[in-house]
């Protein structure tokens, strides 16, 4: 089964990043694809991704507006970078296009 | 690496420095205001009283805003290393009064300057010397230097041009940058546009242009206020969550947050964006016209006591809800029509 990660992050970190994380659970979901999403929000780092998640993960998203904090804890890995807006308005396609990704290396 | 991406990369640094002002700019930003308006205007060059002592501490954070978005656009290009010469260099661009251009200037520079100097092949004996001395000196003295002696000579000479005609700005000229700035605000709801009027309104705060920063506060709260009226004026036009998110993102706004006009906007762009847009612009424009201005960085609403004139402000924010409500509407109940005679055509062609 696909599994995914994201990172969302928006300027203030009030809004758009949870709004984000909202969008790619409701879609994963739909589609059965278990995800687990970190939010780089006002409060800091929530619901850290651990080593273990990254590692496991076919794909990375990032919903992200800013730079990612912590970026080097992905390298090697797919990303996917979109804007937040983008995860709000069109969360299915990008979830799409994340599984595509990830079934491109199968 | 093409332009494109290059400026969208440069974007996402300058947001990630925006983003860490922010909560500096409010904790600065509201003592600041307070010390205003218990203590009076005689706060401003005084320890010697309780509020003197408040200001000077507000005063102090709004005088971290310019290394601090130098350090923090600096970190986001290079990491960690980048940190420390990017403060550095921020506080000679804030000493020379190059302002918050200044301070996006040297973080840039000393941003890319690390991650050039990380790249520098060296023996592996020497690696930790890279890391702890020569990166942070050899950035520091450049960027600074070059700073000091070059580059921040004209930036520091248009800094203070700004600041000059936006202090003397008056009539057409405000009306143009309030109902700007307004626009701006509007156009994201919290976004990126917006976070370039919010920075450009803070930075003016800071250099006591208050007509910028009034302008750009006055912003926040219109396009709440926007789809409140316009879900009170014509409920058939609005589901019932979306009434009830109506008051919610009301009540959002009068404390100062835009976001709660999100929802609205992602359901139906084109009816609601320009909508807001225009009201913010229309609140914004008015105001500056009149000259009202107000020396804190409270928001929309609770700014109403401390404007020149809050008459005309509450009007301004007034005139500015119901144009974008009537607009909203407008453009909302065409769209419907048009559909409902769509769905008519369609249902002929069936029979």
């Amino acid at each position: 089964m696909t599994k995914i990660v994201a990172v969302t992050a928006c300027i203030a970190g009030l809004a758009h990043t949870y709004m984000a994380k909202a969008n790619l659970e409701k879609f994963a979901k739909q589609k059965n694809i278990e995800i687990k999403v970190e939010t780089q929000g006002a409060m800091g780092i929530e619901n850290k991704l651990s080593e273990e998640d990254i590692k496991e993960a076919d794909v990375v998203i990032f919903s992200v507006d800013t730079n990612v904090a912590d970026r080097d804890r992905f390298e090697h890995k797919k990303i996917l970078e979109v804007g937040t807006s983008e995860v709000i308005k069109k969360g299915e396609e990008v979830i799409g296009k994340a599984i595509n990704m990830a079934e491109g290396e199968k | 690496m093409n332009i494109k991406k290059f400026g969208k990369e440069l974007t996402r640094h300058f947001q990630s420095g925006v983003s860490y002002m922010i909560p500096l700019v409010t904790a600065a930003g509201l003592l600041t205001s307070l010390a205003v308006i218990f203590g009076g205007q005689e706060v401003w060059d005084t320890t010697e009283t309780f509020w003197g002592v408040v200001r000077m501490i507000g005063q102090t954070g709004l005088g971290f805003i310019v290394p601090m978005i130098s350090g923090y656009i600096a970190y986001s290009i290079s990491d960690r290393p980048g940190l420390a010469p990017g403060f550095v260099t921020g506080i000679v661009a804030n000493e020379m009064g190059a302002g918050f251009i200044g301070g996006m200037v040297t973080g840039i520079l000393t941003g890319y300057l690390v991650n050039l100097l990380k790249k520098m092949p060296i023996s592996p004996k020497v690696q930790t010397l890279k890391s702890i001395i020569i990166i942070p000196f050899i950035t520091t003295a450049v960027v600074g230097l070059a700073m000091w002696y070059v580059i921040g000579v004209p930036i520091t000479a248009m800094t203070e041009g700004l600041t000059n005609w936006l202090n003397g700005m008056s009539g057409a000229n405000a009306t143009f940058l309030g109902a700007l700035l307004g626009a701006m605000m509007a156009f994201d709801m919290g976004g990126p546009i917006n976070k370039i009027a919010y920075a450009f309104g803070t930075a003016s705060f800071a250099s006591g242009s208050y007509a910028a920063s009034t302008a750009m506060l006055l912003g926040i709260g219109i396009p709440p206020l926007v789809m409140f009226i316009a879900t009170l004026l014509n409920k058939n036009l609005y589901s019932d969550a979306e009434r009830d998110n109506g008051k919610t993102a009301m009540i959002m706004g009068l404390v100062g947050i835009t976001e709660g006009t999100i929802p609205f906007a992602v359901a139906d762009p084109l009816a609601v964006i320009p909508s807001i847009v225009v009201g913010t612009a229309v609140s914004g424009g008015i105001n500056a016209f009149f000259g009202v201005t107000h020396q804190t960085m409270l928001s929309t609403f609770m700014a109403i006591p401390f404007t020149s004139n809050a008459i005309i402000y509450v009007i301004s924010i007034l005139i500015g809800g119901v144009v974008g409500a009537l607009m909203v509407n407008v453009i909302k109940d065409l769209k419907k029509r048009r559909k409902e005679e769509t769905t008519e055509l369609q249902g002929e062609d069936n029979r």
